[in-house]
């Protein structure tokens, strides 16, 4: 399984990847952008004042 | 921090049939004074982050006037410290040049709701005389687009329209959207099993599986589905901004007319923080029993989540889609659905970025 500390320690620089997919380019361009401020870890369970920056719209909001 | 606010309430110009209000009176003009939007604004104003997002919501929020969203701007003006980002979910049927030229004056965010094409649309958007509302939709979207606003969109899916995936993802693609969010089915009044338009685990994975091979063979750098690129975010060890794959129910609140406050719209009025005309200010709001005790309730994890390789994915979904497991702990009501979809994703994209064609 692939996944999230595979590729960190491999050091993949993933917004960069050559894949033969556009779609999955133009995905991977767009989760590059997340502010590292809004990745967080179970134990980052807060208050609700941590980092949520959104990085299109607003659509993560659910609705 | 975001706060989804119910200036009109529930109060709607159209009747979709399957509406999560549809229980609550959507013919009832409520609208929030401009005496609790001023102490409301004050209120997000004691918000720590520089930063405030207001997602200005309904029922249909526009029925609230264009003189209301001129209050608003006008309000937050009094705070000049604070970055306001401002956004409307609309369903675009009341939008004309004058609200297009506010939008863009005052760099509000337009999201609008559209089910597809207008054959599925129509199946269940519809007016109060039962006819559909696709074209005056898209007759909204298209005065955004002239004046350069570009909407994302939001579609709901339910029993009557989960089998048609292809249209309904072709269909907003080919009517120029670049953004396009699915919210599976829920009611707020209601079991959501119980209701004659809730998807079984089975066809919510099967459609999102549907769209995730459409956006996949469509093969379009520029096309983003939110849920798919939560999911791809997470195999890349990013975590998702998609507040139903963090499990916490903390980056929203939701705010009625009244200035109740409520942890999402998701959960109607069952769920009560308190009122902006009695908190006084935000660390009151954080600091409530109410909100502390709820957010202690909502952490507890089911045990099938604890053993689960997509924790860090799901954190047990939407808080509003969960029902008791065997133990009376809440769980994700569409957990399998999701495991299944995560899986057949994995599956699908490892090999791409890996390298590895043996990954099954």
């Amino acid at each position: 399984m692939l996944n999230s500390s595979l590729v960190m320690e491999e050091n993949i620089g993933f917004a960069s990847l050559v894949l033969p997919s556009l779609a999955l380019q133009g995905a991977f361009e767009r989760i590059s952008r997340i502010p590292v401020s809004a990745c967080w870890e179970i134990s980052d369970w807060n208050d609700g004042t941590g980092g949520h920056e959104d990085y299109t719209d607003f659509t993560d909001a659910g609705d | 921090m975001g706060f989804q606010v119910k200036i009109v309430g529930d109060f709607c110009n159209i009747r979709c049939a399957y509406c999560r209000n549809r229980d609550f009176d959507r013919t009832d003009k409520a609208v929030m004074s401009v005496e609790t939007l001023e102490k409301f604004i004050a209120f997000l104003n004691t918000v720590p982050q520089p930063e405030v997002r207001a997602s200005w919501h309904g029922g249909e929020p526009l029925l609230a006037g264009k003189d209301f969203f001129k209050h608003i701007v006008r309000i937050e003006k009094e705070y000049p410290e604070k970055i306001w980002r401002n956004a409307v979910q609309t369903n675009a049927t009341l939008i004309d040049e004058g609200w297009a030229k506010f939008f863009v004056e005052n760099n509000f965010h337009i999201g609008v709701s559209i089910d597809g094409n207008e054959r599925v649309h129509n199946i269940d958007r519809i007016n109060s005389a039962g006819r559909g509302t696709y074209k005056n939709a898209m007759r909204g979207v298209n005065i955004l687009r002239k004046n350069g606003i570009h909407p994302g969109v939001i579609c709901t899916v339910t029993k009557k329209t989960v089998n048609y995936a292809e249209e309904i993802f072709l269909g907003l693609v080919n009517s120029g959207f670049k953004s396009i969010s699915f919210n599976v089915f829920y009611n707020t009044a209601s079991e959501n099993r119980e209701d004659e338009y809730a998807l079984t685990e089975n066809e919510w994975f099967n459609f999102l599986k549907e769209v995730f091979e459409l956006w996949y063979t469509l093969n379009d750098s520029t096309i983003r589905v939110r849920e798919l690129d939560a999911i791809l975010a997470w195999t890349v060890g990013r975590s998702s901004n998609e507040c139903s794959f963090r499990g916490s129910c903390s980056q929203w609140f939701a705010v009625d007319y009244t200035g109740d406050i409520y942890p999402c719209e998701r959960f109607g009025r069952s769920v009560h923080f308190g009122s902006i005309q009695t908190l006084e200010n935000y660390q009151n709001l954080v600091a409530s029993s109410n909100l502390l005790n709820w957010r202690n309730e909502i952490r507890i994890l089911p045990n099938k989540c604890k053993s689960c390789k997509f924790l860090s994915l799901c954190y047990n979904g939407c808080c509003s889609h969960r029902r008791a497991d065997s133990e009376g702990i809440p769980m994700y009501t569409y957990c399998e659905s999701r495991i299944e979809l995560f899986d057949y994703i994995q599956r699908k994209i490892n090999p791409l970025i890996i390298g590895d064609k043996n990954v099954k």
